[in-house]
């Protein structure tokens, strides 16, 4: 593909999708760095626009996960979810109080594999399917994956003292 | 009872937000100017490591299959430490990949900014292909002025395209400093090197018409040549001889030559044209390109090979005649006279031109009517513009001549001059900003890379500098704001214009 088709789909690509990936990223990092993380994210897909998939969307967060990644561990910070969007300052609100945190704090003392899968559904709006892609994992493995991941989170919200209802089957959490 | 994903969508801390710009990723995407300068791949991957890897396996099973891998990753890192710790001497000139590039492929034909390095690039393989030996002498043949410094100042990378009737030819990028030669890139020009120091310089702002170039010592020999982009194939060019010419040149004594294209350019050598002849000009180019279709250009000024890029006319005397005093405009010349020498008029208006034609015609002062304005600078302290009025309005459109007018208006005060667009080198006129200091500003023509000033102030010169001051040209304009901490003079001395391929620059009338 030529060089200027190669950035002319990206444009494309970049209009369509550059809110989501920064969104993604602004509910995991610092605003400076979640804009960071995005270029990055669109400088991959450009070097590798021949590779994105019709639904890019999965593709490019699953990118935006590596990026972050590196990103993690080149820095070395781990700084707990509640700190990381507060951080955030003027996109993060606050209508729930307390239950709002508490619900917080348990998504973060889940494994970085629960809570993503999690937050990339519940956040970032996945259905399982896109999910699976995201995660790059079988749609089978997400189900039983997000069935155990409900389960520990509504286990953590009770051991904060917030109730919550642990009802689904892995088929359910596909559903 | 609500669900728990439900509740956890609830408490989004991100609902939705705005798209970032996509400048970063130009930005980014162009960074690697010197890498792509010095050959290093560009498929997307650093290092031939993939941004997403790959799926791994298990330790024992990857074993002794990973160890090549894991000795070229350790070659892979000494390399990389020497390259970032080694000499940096064919490294771009400062400032020239930390800048924010102008965003975005293709040219913005609304500033009249230059393109960015990518949509340089991506209608120009030669730009593209790894350096060789012949390319990093060309980048120190096109080297141009002494610095403040006492440096040499090097374009951003180039490519020696070929030789032709053993003229050197040469593709030469330089990034475009936002505040002369200190502010951060914020695009990119190119220019096409031909001929030997002091003449046979030439400007190429993306030619479509082709252009002349001639030795000048030794046995004496012209070539007509044209840049072209990606795809094309062949050029065509139709000569005409001028009717009021004597001893017109016919390349090969033909009407119509076709040439094909090779590293983007277009050459057609003639063995010998006769000093004092006119040179035949070309007056339709047509382009065949590789997808079979083709595309003919019959007016020079009007044909832009890319949204917003400027056409290159053709036909250029040497610098040092076209810069002599008294060697100008001053009964008018013909639009296609300045829309040549002055990249400005070569874009279409824009909001700023129009608020500036609305100042100038409000000027009764003014000498003439202004038929086309240009703002050169738009800064918040002064608008500086050009006009263009014709001296013969009754005239048919062919024959009408024009002068060039540059005109300063004062935005907090709403005070305007005007001067005339002479040629030659000039001192700088200034916009006073009151107390404040001034806007000291130049406008020059389009093959005038740099000027240096050297400012003369006694007491309280504040920000003034006491050495040369080297300013890149931008968009036909370099300036200096001036900024004195007291009540002081100052003047400006010693003003020298830098054209690329000549190491001596041209210097004002004392």
């Amino acid at each position: 593909m030529r060089d200027v088709d190669r950035r002319r789909q990206l444009e494309l690509l970049f209009d369509e999708h550059a809110a989501a990936v920064r969104a993604y990223a602004l509910r995991r990092i610092d605003p400076a760095s979640a804009d960071d993380t995005v270029s990055e994210v669109f400088v991959v897909a450009c070097r590798r626009i021949d590779e994105v998939p019709a639904d890019a969307l999965p593709w490019l967060l699953a990118c935006a996960r590596r990026v972050l990644a590196n990103q993690y561990r080149g820095a070395r910070r781990r700084v707990a979810l509640v700190d990381r969007l507060s951080v955030a300052g003027d996109v993060v609100t606050r209508p729930d109080g307390e239950d709002r945190e508490a619900l917080l704090r348990a998504l973060d003392s889940l494994s970085e594999g629960d809570r993503e899968l999690l937050m990339m559904i519940a956040w970032e709006g996945l259905d399982p399917a896109r999910a699976a892609a995201a995660l790059e994992c079988s749609r089978a493995t997400l189900a039983v994956r997000l069935h155990r991941a409900r389960r520990r989170l509504g286990a953590a919200l009770e051991e904060v003292g917030v109730s919550s209802p642990i009802t689904s089957t892995p088929m359910e959490a596909v559903k | 009872m609500t669900d728990l994903l439900d509740r956890l969508a609830d408490v989004n801390p991100v609902p939705r937000c705005d798209p970032p710009s996509i400048d970063d990723v130009w930005r980014k995407l162009d960074a690697p100017a010197d890498e792509l300068a010095e050959g290093l791949p560009h498929d997307g991957r650093v290092g031939g490591r993939s941004p997403i890897p790959t799926r791994r396996g298990g330790l024992l099973r990857r074993g002794v299959r990973t160890l090549p891998a894991l000795a070229g990753v350790a070659v892979c890192l000494v390399v990389v430490i020497v390259a970032v710790t080694g000499p940096r001497s064919h490294r771009a000139p400062s400032g020239g990949g930390g800048g924010a590039v102008h965003s975005g492929p293709g040219w913005n034909a609304t500033d009249g900014r230059g393109p960015s390095l990518s949509a340089l690039m991506a209608h120009f393989a030669v730009l593209r292909r790894p350096p060789t030996a012949a390319d990093r002498a060309a980048r120190r043949e096109n080297a141009f002025g002494v610095g403040t410094a006492g440096k040499t100042e090097y374009p951003t990378f180039a490519r020696h395209a070929g030789d032709a009737n053993g003229i050197p030819i040469d593709f030469v990028v330089d990034a475009d400093h936002r505040h002369g030669a200190t502010g951060p890139v914020v695009s990119y020009s190119m220019s096409i090197g031909a001929g030997e120091e002091g003449l046979n310089y030439i400007e190429g702002n993306y030619t479509i018409f082709p252009t002349v170039v001639s030795t000048a010592s030794g046995p004496q020999s012209s070539e007509y040549l044209s840049a072209v982009p990606d795809g094309v194939r062949t050029v065509t060019w139709r000569f005409a001889c001028p009717t009021s010419a004597r001893g017109c040149v016919l390349p090969a004594g033909r009407h119509t030559v076709s040439v094909p294209v090779r590293h983007n350019l277009a050459v057609y050598a003639v063995p010998r044209l006769n000093p004092g002849t006119f040179d035949a000009d070309a007056v339709s180019v047509t382009w065949d390109r590789d997808d079979g279709t083709s595309t003919t250009f019959t007016d020079q000024n009007t044909a832009v090979p890319f949204a917003g890029a400027p056409a290159q006319p053709a036909g250029r005397t040497a610098p040092a005649q076209r810069y002599a005093a008294g060697n100008g405009p001053s009964a008018g010349e013909p639009l296609t006279y300045w829309r040549s020498r002055y990249g400005v008029f070569r874009r279409p208006q824009d909001a700023r031109d129009r608020l500036a034609v609305a100042k100038a015609e409000s000027a009764k002062t003014a000498p003439f009517v202004p038929s086309l304005t240009r703002v050169v600078l738009d800064t918040d302290h002064a608008l500086v513009f050009i006009t263009l009025g014709s001296v013969n309005p009754a005239a048919g459109v062919a024959d009408r001549r024009y002068v060039a007018t540059v005109w300063a208006a004062a935005l907090p005060t709403g005070s305007m001059q005007w001067n005339d667009l002479t040629p030659g080198v000039q001192q700088p006129s200034d916009v006073i900003l009151g107390s404040t200091g001034s806007i000291d500003y130049s406008v020059v023509p389009d093959d005038v890379t740099k000027v240096s000033w050297q400012y003369k102030c006694t007491g309280g010169c504040g920000e003034i500098p006491s050495s040369p001051l080297m300013l890149r040209a931008h968009s036909n304009v370099a300036y200096f704001i001036a900024t004195p901490s007291g009540n002081t003079s100052w003047s400006v001395a010693n003003v020298a214009w830098y054209l690329r391929g000549r190491t001596k620059p041209l210097r004002a009338e004392p």
